[in-house]
């Protein structure tokens, strides 16, 4: 334990109040900018003092360096700067000490104040102003290149080539150089001397090395990165038409899997998981928002971000702490940029399609198969007749399917998005606004997503930067008062000869349920409202090289109101017997009773950091320091209250019913703190050796006293062995090898069914919810009375999981990084996971145990991406990105039971989490099977003439459920007790969540149009097809799918898919088994773009910039093998009241128009 | 400035960051948790732990398998635990656990239970093991900490509380005790982190250790006498315990510990069950002692003469109306379980009593067939035999004046408050009119009611009983189980019950005195039927005997008393080892009803078979789950199991 006490000698000082002290060094901040350096605000220049003999000039340029800001550029080539002079000057300007220190030479010196340059150059040299004109192409193609940024370097002079490529441009001197940059090309920076005409070519950017990558509290270069990381642009994660990007993260890059939680509107967000699942407990990564932990990745409008890093090995995720286990995903914004202001506008409008919905049977063949079960022709006329009858009289006979009848397939989704950005050296700034809207399968359903963005970056001095940015979000969330999902299941299972819909438009029901009336009958709408604000004041301290402070603050308040209306589910019936012409709808009211219920939540969290920052470079030593002090806080408050509407149905509380009785109210609230001490430490010798610790001592208030703070070291190397001369020289097309190693700890916070374990270490009691009046605790004298009782004994001891990572991996560049792989492979170790305890007490002792830190699980993984593009001479540009990840865990110890059933939670150990335990089917009794009749009047005497039942005198002597008979599944007695039970109970499936996730991405490019097509796909997830389409009547005489009706078993057709017809359906089938199980591999194309780039030469004529239009779409085709329902979906339940919502299908149309 | 101005900036600025750090920045506040001290600081707020503990009574009422089910009384459908334990399938591995339906456990796995909320689920067990000690460790909870706190306490209130927690902690030990003999006693709340695991482990008490534990424990509450006798009936704290319900118990749980089953040198339990000494003592007294009746017999006398002389308690004049919210704990009511409509309701009314199909006439007046309930009570042809006639004669006794061709005709009174039988009038204060239940097989109406043998939810014998339905509960057609509004409390004791103990008791220990003839009498009075001289002269002390057993099954019928008592008696491997019956009426001329209805007595079928049932021995005592002697390896098993 040396490190604990090491941090606390540093600490003693102010651990008792951590937060205070990262909340003054903000203030210290401020103050900083404020007194340090201002001269060049308030116009006070800075002075220098100097006083050296015999010295080379060079060596004063150092001096200078270490008293002010100042960078010297010059030629290490001009001799003179080797001449040794002696110089004296007190209290003098910069531009004095510099005449003094050239007056003996040829040299002569430009200040550029604005960024701290001073430019040495020959005498004479320096030369007149005078106007350059040029023109860029791209080197490969030679085509002209349009809107290229040329800038006068050091300043912020610059302009753009025009259609033809060509630029116009007047330079100060001789002496001047430009830089050229073009997205997608590398700049290219040009003397000037004294020409006036120049030609430049730019190459196209292959893969940039020297890329900077936003990591954990900073950015690192690409080239020295240690640990295991993958980015994805937010041009890609943008790409495909939702509402956030958790739906189109995973299969862009390594290391992400996820699974759908189906399509509705606004409550979609998928579960995401970064190299599978490591944890019994809570499994989501952890999400940063611009640098500050913020749970918002689905308020983050996707076209507002520039780019998404996921952190994956210890290295990466240290700096979390115990938030970092489960990897990280740190999002980026975009900011503003230096240059021409541009405005960007960009719309799209698509249409929505279920990818696949539940195809039912329809009347006639409902009743057809409702006969055969019933094995009686009761309803011949009625099958003979139908269509006749349903013709003339569709109400009394109806044909109902809610796909036709009630939802609308086809919905429209719409997205505006306008940017602004711009700025120059010393400010910069990004705005935007975006609106996105889309609708459901049915009335009353639909997100509304409105965005509002602002970032600042102000130079406010030459050493200091102010940062400030607000990311805003409002979302309405439309939502029917009843589950929309239990709505579906009710409508999926409707029976089609009861009637849906009316002639009149007027709705009917069947068993009671009105999907219509349940539709109609209120609503559910949240609106949430979410700001995140930070401030962060970034300051160099001159007096050490390198050496940089930095303070953030930041502030997101949310709050959410729900409103529920729930009004009596109402629909019409008829007199079945009068002529159509005499019918009268009468309306049948639900006896529920109106009610209005309305909740607000309000949460505000805090986020002071500090931060100190070092780098610096001594000749081939590169060390790179940085330490962070963050302290966190939330609280969060709800309120709600409901009455219940008697008389007037007027949706607002005022308006309810005086009876107080019915009236309803509740509240609550909570705090929480963290405080975490970040580090990393990185070192490089001449850029081929890397080493780097980092780590964080982290505290959480979740735990008890004492047992708070915890401490999570990583250590990583990497080796660019391609640097290595040995290889360098002898191997050109090996452009970069670099071998990366990592080991360290994280941590996850302990969880109970979703939520945070907080205060498990209290012995506590807790009051019955509503002071008795919902849940009295008891009665007397006819009078409720409220109660309190202990939910469990205390947890004293509870900590968080710790999880130890290693990582080994290589990244690979050849010929010039036309092609890049990175491979990786890691293994976890999972400890202190919270499962029931195994420590047992007598069932005497009367009170439930808490859930103790005893669980262990170990993950192993192996990821591998690829990316490639090559433009050819002709201009056809091919590209390919691809990456694949395969997670797979196993449970070493745990106390669940995996089934729910009783299941011993022994089976559980050794497989990986989410096994899915259940009987093993032996397929289907067979009619061959069926011997003997058992005589009523003599037991004992057989009678060998099959009876359509398998039992004892057919030799068979296992029990399972119920009558059996030929066609019902055959389950393995696998421990032999002619009893089938949970005994018997094996591994039937995978789990549902996939152990491998892929996706390639192929994109060709071609005078102005592109294409690229986004496959994704995912395999070792087995799902249940046991549902309403294929179980008949399964749920009191519902309605069956196509996919029974025409596979189901029958003496002719004994190598069915699906069991024997029966109904009611026997149990004896339904039962847990691989039967239905299957396989959930798939490949998706989740999104094709086509789209075309309009000519710069047409553009000109409209004053546009770019224009680019496009088609897209999304989920077009799937490769399954399952294929009545949705693969990745279906691994959703639907069998408790709930059916899913269909993943939809998205074809649309955009324009992205720049100004 | 130069480099010094700015390092003393700095020092002056860091000083002031790390000065004045006082409060732990990671302390923060739990408002859901309430802690000790908190919730005992007063009388009111410790009453709300009390009440909690009031909640751990058995909800009975709740419950689809009531305890009658496990009888010779009833007989219901095949899927209750009653009716797989009424097979002998009893073991230590089914006793506990939601999918093997264990025996004496009704319980749906709900993710509320525990927390005590969660009455309108189903879930309610008599003899679970688990439950009961959580509900002896809020008593023990209870009591450790008032005497912790009693500084904060009135120690009027004080006095009390203790009493109504201790017994209720009693009661809890009762069921125990019936339903396993000896068990393990403990009076603290045990703390792993106090304790070794291994002291956790409590190893059975005696039978007579835990009958000793419970009747002194019952002794001391009444010599403290801080409880009432009986609260008023309009006190804000009716419901609560009283010296009168824990003397009731005292006096009920020394009856059963003197009887046969346990009473004897061989308990019943071990008897051909290989019992080892040990087990023997466990599950009995291990010898017969005759002043077992005479102490049980004591202690009834003592609230006959005390309570009952007293007029604290009474019999109920208006049996009719008993079992009505309006009459809830009237003067005979000793302790009940208190529900109240909407907020701690009852599920009584959807699970047992009436019919369990009613023709209802719709808004056309139509009559349409409106289900009720699931009619969980069906009574055998056993039970309704043993209602005597109206002249107070059993139907088999010379003189009685049955007809077997109109065996519904001049019964006791109290049958036709408490069953339901074929051609019985029903109207419950709801209904609009008065509806005729049939239980005929009739081919011509079928669907009405017809008594089917087949394996739904309809009766299974021709009868339903309808005592302790609350007659103001409207259910909605079919869906009953979301009905809320029966707030009909469930009654563990009453008076009558407490003349049949002194009655019982007193006949065995000195015979058929005059006070035992005027005990049964006050009931058969209060029933309506003629008293024992006025119908049979004088008893012999065994003809007494049986007239009491009978006397017991009709008064107390359908109140899950008979579980107990056929056990106790040993009765339970002759009345469950037998074929029980139905009553099968079926029309002479059936395809036009045109001819008579034809009564006849047949053997109770299921599934077209006859209903096979088995009592075993080891069924006097359950078993202890096999969780449970896992968990704790002192505990030895009961014999047979």
């Amino acid at each position: 334990m040396k490190h604990v006490k090491f941090y606390d000698l540093v600490l003693n000082f102010c651990r008792s109040n951590p937060y205070l002290f990262i909340k003054r060094f903000f203030l210290f901040i401020i103050f900083l900018a404020v007194f340090l350096l201002p001269q060049e605000i308030y116009g006070q220049e800075k002075t220098y003092t100097i006083d050296l003999q015999n010295v080379k000039i060079k060596d004063v340029f150092k001096v200078i360096e270490g008293q002010s800001a100042y960078r010297f550029f010059y030629n290490t080539e001009l001799n003179e700067i080797n001449k040794v002079i002696t110089i004296s000057v007190k209290d003098a300007s910069i531009e004095d000490v510099l005449n003094k220190l050239f007056s003996s030479t040829d040299l002569s010196f430009t200040v550029l104040k604005s960024n701290n340059q001073i430019v040495i150059a020959p005498k004479g040299t320096t030369g007149k102003q005078h106007t350059v004109k040029g023109s860029v192409s791209d080197n490969v193609t030679s085509e002209p290149l349009i809107g290229v940024n040329v800038v006068v370097e050091g300043t912020a002079k610059g302009t753009n080539t025009d259609i033809n490529g060509e630029f116009t441009l007047e330079v100060p001197g001789d002496n001047t150089n430009l830089n050229i940059s073009y997205v997608g090309y590398i700049s290219e920076m040009i003397s000037v001397g004294t020409q006036t005409s120049v030609v430049i070519k730019l190459n196209p950017e292959v893969k940039k090395l020297d890329e900077v990558v936003v990591v954990g509290y900073g950015t690192q270069k690409k080239t020295s990165i240690t640990g295991s990381f993958a980015t994805v642009k937010g041009s890609q994660v943008s790409e495909s038409p939702v509402a956030n990007i958790s739906n189109s993260i995973a299969g862009r890059v390594s290391g992400i899997s996820m699974r759908p939680k189906g399509g509705q509107p606004g409550q979609d967000n998928p579960d995401i998981h970064i190299r599978g699942i490591a944890t019994t407990g809570n499994n989501a990564p952890l999400i940063v928002v611009d640098g500050i932990i913020r749970n918002n990745i689905n308020q983050i409008d996707p076209s507002t971000i520039e780019s998404v890093t996921v952190l994956k090995d210890a290295a990466a995720v240290a700096p979390y702490g115990m938030g970092g286990a489960n990897g990280v995903i740190l999002i980026t914004t975009k900011s503003g940029k230096s240059g021409e202001t541009t405005l960007n506008f960009s719309y799209y409008f698509g249409i929505q399609t279920p990818t696949v919905y539940p195809k039912m049977l329809n009347a006639k063949d409902y009743m057809t198969l409702s006969d055969s079960a019933a094995n009686s022709n009761s309803n011949q006329y009625l099958i003979a007749n139908y269509d006749r009858l349903h013709a003339q009289d569709p109400d009394k006979y109806p044909n109902s399917n809610f796909y036709n009848d009630v939802s609308n397939l086809s919905v429209p989704i719409q997205n505006y998005n306008m940017q602004l950005i711009g700025g120059n050296e010393k400010i910069k700034y990004f705005a935007g606004l975006g609106y996105f809207q889309q609708d459901g399968m049915f009335e009353n359903l639909g997100y509304t997503h409105y965005n509002f963005n602002l970032k600042l970056e102000t130079q406010a001095t030459t050493t200091t930067k102010v940062y400030a940015s607000v990311l805003g979000s409002i979302e309405k969330i439309k939502s029917t008062s009843d589950d929309a999902l239990w709505i579906l299941w009710n409508s999926v299972k409707f029976i089609p000869t009861d009637p849906m819909v009316y002639s009149n438009g007027l709705w009917g029901a069947s068993q009671g349920f009105s999907p219509e009336g349940s539709i109609k009958a209120g609503y559910n709408n949240c609106r949430a409202n979410t700001l995140m604000s930070s401030i962060s004041i970034e300051q160099q301290l001159p007096f050490i090289k390198g050496l940089s402070i930095r303070g953030t603050f930041s502030y997101d308040p949310t709050d959410s109101t729900t409103k529920n209306w729930s009004i009596p589910t109402t629909y019409y019936q008829f007199d079945t017997s009068l002529a159509p012409a005499n019918r009268v709808f009468s309306k049948n009211t639900g006896s529920t009773a109106t009610t209005l219920t309305e909740t607000l939540k309000q949460s505000a969290n805090y986020t002071y950091q500090a931060y100190l920052n070092y780098a610096n470079t001594f000749g081939k030593h590169e060390i790179t320091v940085l330490g962070v002090a963050e302290a966190r806080q939330s609280t969060v408050s709800s309120f709600f209250a409901s009455n219940e509407f008697p008389i007037i149905r007027v949706d607002e509380l005022s308006l309810g019913g005086s009876n107080t009785a019915k009236f309803g109210v509740g509240g609550g609230s909570s705090t929480g703190s963290q405080v975490g001490y970040v580090y990393r430490v990185g070192y490089n010798y001449s850029n081929k050796y890397f080493i780097e610790a980092a780590g964080r001592y982290d505290g959480h208030y979740t735990f008890a006293p004492g047992k708070r703070y915890g401490y999570f070291p990583s250590y990583s190397a990497a080796w660019r062995v391609s640097e290595e001369s040995f290889l360098k020289d002898r191997f050109a097309w090996l452009y970069n090898l670099k071998i990366r190693a990592s080991w360290g700890k994280s941590g996850n916070l302990p969880y109970i069914n979703g939520q945070l374990a907080e205060f498990q270490y209290l012995n506590g009691y807790t009051l019955y919810p509503n002071r008795g009046k919902t849940f009295p605790a008891y009665v007397f004298g006819n009078t409720p009375v409220s109660g309190s009782y202990i939910p469990q004994e205390s947890n004293p001891g509870i900590t968080w999981e710790t999880s130890t990572k290693t990582n080994v991996g290589f990244d690979l560049g050849l010929w010039k990084g036309l092609v890049n792989f990175e491979v990786d492979y890691f293994h976890e170790d999972r400890n202190n996971m919270l499962i029931p305890p195994s420590t047992t007490v007598p069932i005497e002792y009367g009170i439930t145990l808490a859930l103790d830190n005893s669980g262990v699980m170990t993950n192993n993984g192996v990821e591998v991406s690829l990316n490639s593009s090559y433009k050819f001479q002709n201009g056809i540009e091919v590209g390919l990105a691809a990456n694949y990840s395969y997670a797979k865990n196993k449970v070493i110890k745990s106390t669940y039971d995996p089934t729910g059933q009783s299941t011993p939670p022994e089976l559980l150990a050794g497989k990986p989490f989410g096994t899915q335990f259940g009987y093993h089917s032996l397929g289907y009794f067979s009619p061959a099977e069926d011997i003997a009749e058992i005589d009523p009047k003599n037991r004992k005497h057989k009678i060998s003439v099959p009876d359509d039942m398998i039992d004892t005198c057919d030799g068979y002597y296992v029990k399972q459920f119920g009558i059996l008979r030929p066609g019902y599944i055959k389950y393995a007695d696998l421990n032999h007790d002619n009893k089938i039970g949970v005994e018997d109970f094996t591994v039937i499936g995978n789990p549902t969540y996939p152990s491998t996730t892929y996706g390639f991405t192929p994109s060709i490019g071609w005078k102005g149009f592109d294409l690229s097509l986004f496959f994704q796909g995912a395999a070792g997830a087995s799902i249940s097809i046991a549902n309403f389409q294929s179980q008949p009547f399964s749920n009191n005489k519902s309605n069956t799918g196509y996919e029974y009706y025409n596979n189901y078993w029958r003496r002719d057709r004994q190598n069915a898919t699906y069991p024997r017809l029966d109904a009611p359906l026997s149990s004896n089938n339904t039962q847990v088994s691989d039967f239905w199980l299957r396989n959930s591999d798939y490949l998706r194309l989740k999104n094709l773009i086509f789209g075309y780039r309009v000519p710069a030469k047409i553009l000109k004529y409209i004053g546009v910039k770019a224009l680019r239009a496009y088609f897209s779409g999304q989920n077009l085709l799937t490769f399954s093998k399952v294929k009545f329902i949705d693969p990745e979906e279906a691994s959703l339940p639907v069998f408790q009241g709930k059916y899913y919502y269909p993943l939809q299908k998205v074809y649309t149309f955009g324009v992205d128009v720049t100004f | 400035m130069n480099k010094i101005n700015i390092l003393k900036y700095t020092v002056i600025s860091l000083f002031l960051i790390l000065s004045s750090c006082k409060k732990d920045f990671l302390e923060n506040t739990s408002k859901q948790n309430i802690n000790d001290a908190v919730q005992f600081s007063s009388d009111d707020a410790a009453d709300l732990y009390l009440n909690n503990c009031y909640n751990g009574l058995w909800k009975n009422n709740n419950s689809p398998d009531q305890p009658d089910l496990y009888t010779d009384d009833c007989d219901a459908t095949y899927y209750w635990p009653s009716a797989n334990w009424k097979q002998g399938n009893v073991t230590p591995e089914n006793i506990e656990g939601f999918g093997e339906r264990a025996p004496f456990h009704y319980n749906t796995p709900t993710s509320g239970s525990g927390t005590g909320f969660d009455y309108d689920n189903n879930s309610d067990t008599y003899a679970d093991l688990t439950q009961a000690y959580t509900r002896i460790r809020n008593c023990n909870t209870f009591i450790q900490q008032v005497k912790k706190y009693a500084n904060n306490f009135s120690k009027d209130w004080m006095n009390k509380r203790i009493d109504e927690a201790k017994f209720l902690r009693a009661f809890t030990y009762s069921f125990l005790f019936m339903h396993y003999g000896g068990v393990p006693i403990i009076t603290q709340p045990q703390s792993r982190t106090l304790v070794d695991s291994s002291e956790l482990k409590v190893p059975r008490s005696t039978f007579e250790e835990t009958f000793n534990f419970i009747t002194s424990q019952l002794d001391s509450i009444v010599k403290n006498n801080a409880m009432p006798v009986k609260y008023n009936i309009t006190s804000p704290d009716a419901g609560r315990a009283t010296l009168g319900a824990a003397l009731a118990l005292k006096g009920w749980i020394e009856l059963f510990a003197a009887s046969p089953a346990f009473n004897a040198t061989v308990p019943a339990a071990c008897n051909g069950t290989g019992a080892s000494p040990e087990q023997v003592k466990l599950t009995g007294f291990g010898d017969y002692d005759i002043n077992r009746w005479a102490k049980a017999a004591a202690t009834n006398k003592q609230f006959i003469d005390s309570f009952g002389a007293t007029k604290k308690y009474q019999l109920f004049t208006d049996l009719a109306k008993f079992w009505t919210e309006e009459n809830e704990y009237n003067s005979e009511v000793i302790f009940d379980r208190q529900h109240l409509a909407n907020s701690m309701w009852s599920n009584f009314s959807c699970w047992g009593g009436g019919p369990v199909h009613v023709h209802n006439k719709n808004a056309k007046g139509e009559i349409v067939d409106d289900k009720l309930n699931w009619g969980n009570y069906d009574p055998t042809e056993e039970l309704i035999d043993d209602y005597s006639m109206a002249n107070g004669k059993h139907i088999e006794e010379a003189g009685s004046g049955y007809d077997p061709q109109k065996p519904y005709v001049g019964r006791d009174p109290r049958f036709y408050m408490w069953v339901v039988y074929d051609g019985a009038p029903y109207k419950l204060d709801w209904m609009t009119f008065t509806d005729t239940i049939y239980y005929r097989i009739n081919k011509v109406h079928p669907e009405l009611n017809e008594l089917d043998f087949r394996t739904d939810d309809r009766s299974n014998t021709g009868y339903n009983s309808r005592k302790r339905v609350n007659p103001k509960v409207e259910q909605s057609g079919g869906g009953v189980l979301t009905v809320k509004t029966d707030g009909l409390n469930y009654v563990f004791f009453r008076y009558a019950e407490v003349l049949l103990n002194y009655a019982e008791a007193q006949n065995e220990a000195t015979g058929p005195d005059a006070t035992v003839y005027d005990a049964i009498d006050q009931i058969r009075i209060r029933a309506g039927i003629p008293t024992l001289e006025a119908t049979y002269g004088t008893l012999s002390k065994d003809q007494m005997r049986d007239i009491i057993h009978r006397e017991r099954r009709v008064e107390l019928s359908f109140e899950n008393k008979r579980i107990y008592d056929i056990i106790r008696w040993r009765i339970a491997e002759v009345v469950l080892n037998e074929t029980l019956h139905a009553m099968v009426i079926r029309n002479t001329s059936p395809s036009d009803n045109s001819g008579v209805w034809h009564y006849q007595v047949d053997t109770l079928r299921f599934n077209n078979k006859e209903h096979y049932h088995v009592f075993l021995n080891k069924m006097y005592l359950l078993p202890f789950s096999q969780q449970a002697i896992n968990r704790n390896s002192k505990l030895i098993q009961n014999p047979g199991y």
